[in-house]
């Protein structure tokens, strides 16, 4: 394990989030200080600046931290979308004849100004049910867009809109996440945590498309911080980790039972069979031992990194016998007792 | 079998605790102050890559934050709030890429050889392994050549043995499995020779050409390199001899081994002991011999080098390593350089007449004896005797193969009675001229006697005594020889390093075991062992047993991928196809290894389907013909294969095939986009295009970037979509206008108005197209034709009142009025054109 490089991302504030696109060659990082950077992995491997983007408001709101950035996929243009503080979700698209570092060199194609409160999360559904859009912020509401005309990217409609918390205050306490489940072979679905009561569900369409909480993640103890479904690569099963407050990286297996010979979970609903998954833990992580910020699987669900108040980033990957395993740790701390800050 | 090494080498070394990479971000003991300051440490993955960006990231954004704590933060600023650490979790060391690649080609030609001769033997038609074998061949990988060579051997082979029987496909195996390891071992060996050649560059130093090569990796990773791989040379090496090398299938009952596997660990010394007397039975080439050379080539310890230095002295003898030298020499059978040594020491140096002229008549063998029982002087009795050491491989050659064994042996015993006269009490001490000699001679002759005790004295290694036990003290090297060798050196040297872990369980056909720690030291070599071994026939009890578990962090991460070989479930594949995802899996760590990558995951017939389905997606398009390459890849191997993979490999080539649509149209390149979108079955993205371009024509009037759109469309393109083909007939028409042929533009014209091809929209345009036809000396349109596009013109005039007014036309200037004006114009030509018709 080795630091390759390190580079000076050059905000004026803290940094948020930090996004690689669909390739791993752009990298695009969100601060504090109202900005989105737009990064380029050159022939060497260095990272250069390719534009700086202000996501501030253009009317009299008040500037506001941009929380996170996610890349769409790349058959609908080089797009990502950032949402805000300010309760924005602005979607942006690079300009590949404007000159880099310009100003022009990206343009604002849409900004969705549902939601009531800070916008947490956002993500691209995948690609194959075309250019959405998932968000969920303090307001407690899951909101589902669609671009209208998938090669313009201009105009969004909201399809759905679910209260997952009902009844909170526009800026609630807590934390949501969301994530897509990726799987071709399945209707759309994803893992949405709830930072007010602590739990994470399954949310999928009902037999009248309409949204609907169905299985639960159980066993959190604290504020989910993250939730983050591995692509599930062909496999029977599904695994969604969840990033906890207090302090253990969970990794749950979804298991289909509407299609097995397990006739007792099959449930009827309005003439079709509803799915039902079974739900176990398979891996309790407690390494951390301190509050868990993020979860994330690689592209083919194989390793998970998680990163935690222990200053630590571990990458975790599922070994021949002994469950996951431990493969990598990376840490905030000075290695020896340099004094220097 | 007790275990030679003890309890403790069975066990697989368990993976210990990763080590921290420490980034700096925040002094030691200085994390509660970060979070104090509303930071804390964040990740993020680098898709298709081992990467990860690690920053200290805001816990909670500024406006979320309390009075308080917002005081507390405020203007508080680090230069480490800004860095982005890039880390990287696992490597391929840059200098193995050449080695990654010509190892795949000689992995891909043994597959493709392998498929010949299932093909061979599944059918009946000639050839029919080579198509299946190009059809397997995608991207275009440095080895290619190779690669194809092989196949026309490998057809070859197939060839050959449809004459014969089913045991011939067996052999035809065989050979498939000795000629990739024989293959394998060669790579390895180029490897290990560049290193070499590299280390010597980067250690000159000077030389810009040296520097360039090797930028990448310094000296220090260059040795590391080759000192680890000079030792999976020695593993592969014995490994071949052991098991891939050919002469098992010419050689007795080894024969066995592919069409039978054992049945338990009880067959595993009949299999040793197969291998064994097929080692005595082929060209001379024994087991033995091989080990010689295994360990002439991997464990020298500089012979050659030792000999010059020593030659090169004004007085060798005095060398103080002369004597180990001779030693060293005589355990390794190199004689000849033992001899030559033993014939400089001053006191016992012999004219060379004696040892001819008086028993020039006898039997050469017979002459040795009597020369070595005889001479008065211990040098002379020395060589005599090693020159006459009767060896099994000749012994082999000589006879057929149980009368040359019994014959070998009874001649072996009698030269090993000579040795004894000459070696025992009283027979050495007159001999020595100066009695300090008489420690080395003893030792040499208790070589040369096969005295356990002092050739494992001697040894200096572990590898060295072995082989040496087996020149001198088990000749005919049985099975239960080889235990009880394994027992000696292992007491002996107690070795414990990983390398001599992997060649012990080698040599104790504990395939298990060998596969376990081979784990550990390198993931290639593991790899391509679970691969050939598999290959081999080896495998599949141990699979079904399920005690074939891998160690460490080595495996494709997949939580119960592979389940004991009961390779049933969807989620399970074989033990040989999980070695090889995880071994992909580490080569996608290096982009210039992803091409090694996916062919790797291209072997794999459960779950390669669905891992390059979420792979080659993410390769970046940056040129057309890598473009094309990965779309003619996922082709090829969609064909390769049936159902669900097919179909995920032609939902990754439509999603190729959306992402060039996408790029070609933010590029302007209509055209292309067009046809990458109808590949990418998007055929309301294409409508939509068309409509844009029908669109932009109507408001500029100006033909050309439509035309030179329409004709960017190949041929193939055109009649799959509705709308394109408008396109394409639309212009046809124009270029009709432009060839005069005016009857035939007229019927064009007529055919895409009354059958609906055209848009709605677009009617009124090609109305107005009717007018120079009208106008014309010659009379285009019948009474029907004139008819039908009265109707179309009725139809465009109602609608355009209804809308009021239509859109700017491409004959006419701009504005609603004239519009009109355009249409009324048209109206009395068509009356015109009526009566002219009636005539």
């Amino acid at each position: 394990m080795t630091q390759l490089t390190t580079f000076e991302a050059g905000h004026e504030d803290l940094i948020h989030g930090v996004a690689y696109d669909f390739y791993g060659t752009k990298l695009a990082t969100c601060s504090s200080d109202q900005r989105i950077k737009v990064w380029e992995a050159d022939d060497t491997g260095a990272w250069v600046l390719n534009e700086v983007i202000k996501a501030r408001a253009a009317g009299l709101r008040p500037a506001s931290s941009v929380i996170k950035v996610a890349w769409a996929h790349p058959e609908f243009g080089l797009v990502f979308a950032s949402c805000s503080a300010d309760r924005q979700i602005r979607v942006w698209e690079e300009q590949e004849h404007e000159q880099r570092r310009s100003g022009h060199r990206w343009v604002k194609r849409a900004e969705l100004t549902d939601a009531k409160g800070s916008v947490h999360d956002i993500e691209f559904a995948p690609n194959h049910f075309g250019a959405k859009l998932a968000s969920i912020g303090a307001d407690g509401h899951l909101r589902i867009y669609e671009a209208m005309d998938p090669i313009k990217l201009h105009e969004w409609t909201l399809m759905d809109d679910i209260e997952i918390a009902p009844g909170i205050s526009k800026e609630s306490e807590g934390l949501f996440c969301l994530s897509w489940c990726q799987s071709r072979m399945e209707p759309q679905m994803m893992v949405v945590g709830c930072g007010r009561d602590n739990t994470a569900r399954i949310y999928r369409q009902d037999s009248h498309n309409k949204w609907v909480a169905y299985e639960q993640l159980p066993g959190h103890g604290d504020v989910i911080c993250d939730v983050a479904w591995a692509p599930s690569m062909g496999r029977t099963y599904h695994l969604i980790a969840t990033a906890c407050k207090d302090g253990h990286v969970r990794i749950f297996k979804l298991t289909d039972e509407s299609s097995g010979s397990g006739g007792a979970a099959v449930i009827p609903q309005g003439g079709q069979v509803r799915r039902r998954f079974r739900v176990e833990c398979v891996a309790d992580l407690r390494d951390h031992n301190a509050e868990v910020w993020r979860v994330e699987w690689n592209i083919t669900g194989t390793i998970l990194s998680s990163s935690g108040d222990d200053g630590k980033v571990r990458m975790w990957k599922a070994s021949f016998t002994e469950g996951w395993k431990c493969i990598s740790v990376m840490g905030a701390e000075f290695d020896g007792d340099a004094p220097t800050k | 079998m007790p275990s030679p090494s003890g309890q403790a080498a069975d066990r697989a070394p368990s993976a210990p605790q990763p080590e921290t990479l420490y980034l700096g971000i925040c002094p030691r003991g200085g994390l509660d102050e970060l979070h104090a300051l509303n930071r804390r440490i964040q990740a993020a993955q680098r898709p298709l890559s081992k990467d990860v960006v690690v920053f200290a990231a805001a816990r909670t954004a500024k406006e979320a934050l309390t009075e308080a704590e917002r005081a507390r933060a405020q203007g508080v600023r680090f230069p480490q709030d800004q860095l982005l650490h890039v880390t990287r979790w696992q490597e391929v060391p840059a200098t193995r890429a050449p080695f990654v690649h010509a190892a795949l080609g000689v992995f891909l030609a043994a597959e493709q050889q392998w498929q010949a001769v299932a093909d061979a033997g599944g059918g009946d038609h000639a050839g029919a392994g080579a198509p299946r074998a190009r059809a397997a061949r995608g991207l275009g990988v440095g080895a290619a050549a190779t690669a194809g060579s092989a196949v026309r051997r490998g057809a070859g082979a197939a060839g050959a043995l449809r004459a014969d029987s089913l045991d011939g496909r067996a052999r035809a195996r065989l050979a498939v499995v000795s000629q990739a390891s024989a293959g394998l071992r060669r790579e390895i060996y180029n490897h290990v020779r560049s290193l070499e050649v590299q280390a010597a560059q980067a250690a000159r130093g000077a030389g810009a050409a040296a520097a360039a090569t090797t930028a990448a990796a310094s000296a220090d990773e260059i040795r590391q390199e080759a000192a680890l791989y000079a030792g999976v040379h020695s593993v592969w090496h014995l490994a071949h001899i052991l098991f891939f090398d050919d002469y098992h299938a010419t050689g007795g009952g080894a024969s066995g081994m592919l069409t039978t596997t054992a049945a338990s660990a009880a067959a595993f010394g009949g299999r040793q002991q197969s291998a064994a007397a097929a080692a005595s039975a082929h060209d001379g080439k024994t087991m033995l011999e091989d080990l010689k050379q295994w360990l002439a080539l991997n464990h020298t310890h500089d012979i050659q080098g030792q000999f010059e230095e020593i030659v090169a002295m004004v007085n060798p003898t005095s060398h103080p390593n002369f004597w180990t030298y001779i030693f060293k020499c005589l355990l390794r059978g190199q004689f000849d350089a033992a001899t030559t040594m033993l014939e400089l020491l001053p006191a016992y140096k012999t004219s060379d007449a004696l040892g001819g002229g008086r028993l020039g008549g006898m039997p050469a063998s017979l002459r040795a004896a009597v020369s070595a029982t005889s001479t008065s002087n211990p040098v002379e009795a020395l060589k005599a005797l090693v020159k006459s050491m009767p060896l099994a491989s000749a012994a082999a050659s000589a006879g057929s193969v149980g009368g040359g064994s019994a014959q070998f042996q009874q001649r072996r015993m009698a030269w090993k009675e000579d040795v004894l006269f000459v070696f025992s009490d009283g027979r050495l001490s007159p001999l020595l001229v100066d009695e300090r000699d008489r420690r080395h001679f003893e030792t040499a002759f208790g070589i040369v006697a096969g005295v356990e005790a002092t050739i494992l004295e001697a040894s200096t290694t572990w590898q060295e005594a072995f082989v040496a036990l087996g020149m001198f003290v088990y000749p005919q090297l049985q099975g239960s020889d080889v235990q009880e060798m394994l027992a000696a050196v292992a007491e002996r040297f107690a070795p414990t390093a990983l390398l001599d872990r992997v060649q012990l369980a080698l040599l104790e056909m504990d395939i298990p075991k060998a596969i376990r720690f081979a784990s550990t030291l390198d993931w290639w070599l593991a790899t391509h062992l679970v691969e050939l071994f598999d290959k081999s026939g080896l495998l599949g009890d141990f699979e079904a047993a399920g005690t074939l578990g891998p160690v460490g962090s080595f495996g494709p991460g997949w939580a119960g991928g592979w389940a004991g070989g009961n390779a049933q479930g969807r989620d399970e594949c074989t033990l040989s196809e999980w070695y090889r995802l995880a071994y992909a899996d580490y080569l996608t760590s290096e982009p210039t290894l992803w091409r090694a990558a996916l062919e790797y995951y291209a072997s794999c017939a459960r779950h390669g389907a669905e891992m390059l389905e979420a792979l080659v997606p993410r390769i970046p398009l940056d040129s057309d013909v890598k473009a094309r390459k990965l779309l003619a890849f996922c082709e090829a191997q969609a064909r390769r294969r049936g159902g669900a993979g097919a179909a995920g490999l032609r939902a990754a080539k439509r999603q190729l095939h959306r992402v060039i649509a996408r790029r070609a149209m933010a590029g302007g390149r209509l055209g292309e986009a067009i046809a990458h979108y109808l590949d990418g079955g998007q055929g309301q993205a294409v409508t939509a295009l068309c409509n844009r371009l029908l669109g932009e024509y109507l408001t500029s009037g100006d033909a050309r970037p439509f035309n030179a759109v329409v004709d960017s469309l190949h041929p193939s393109v055109v009649f799959r979509h509705e709308r394109v083909a408008f396109l394409a007939r639309y212009r046809d028409l124009h270029k009709l206008y432009e060839a005069q042929s005016y009857v035939q533009a007229g019927g064009l014209l007529i055919m895409l108005l009354s059958s609906n091809a055209a848009p709605r929209a677009f009617w009124r345009a090609l109305l107005l197209d009717a007018i120079p036809l009208l106008e014309g000396e010659v009379v285009v349109f019948s009474v029907e034709d004139t008819f039908e596009l009265m109707r179309c013109l009725e139809e465009v005039s109602a609608r355009g009142r209804r809308s009021g007014g239509v859109r700017g036309a491409p004959t006419s200037g701009s504005g609603p009025g004239e519009a009109d004006e355009a249409l009324d114009v048209l109206r009395l030509a068509l009356t015109r054109n009526l009566s002219r018709a009636m005539v």
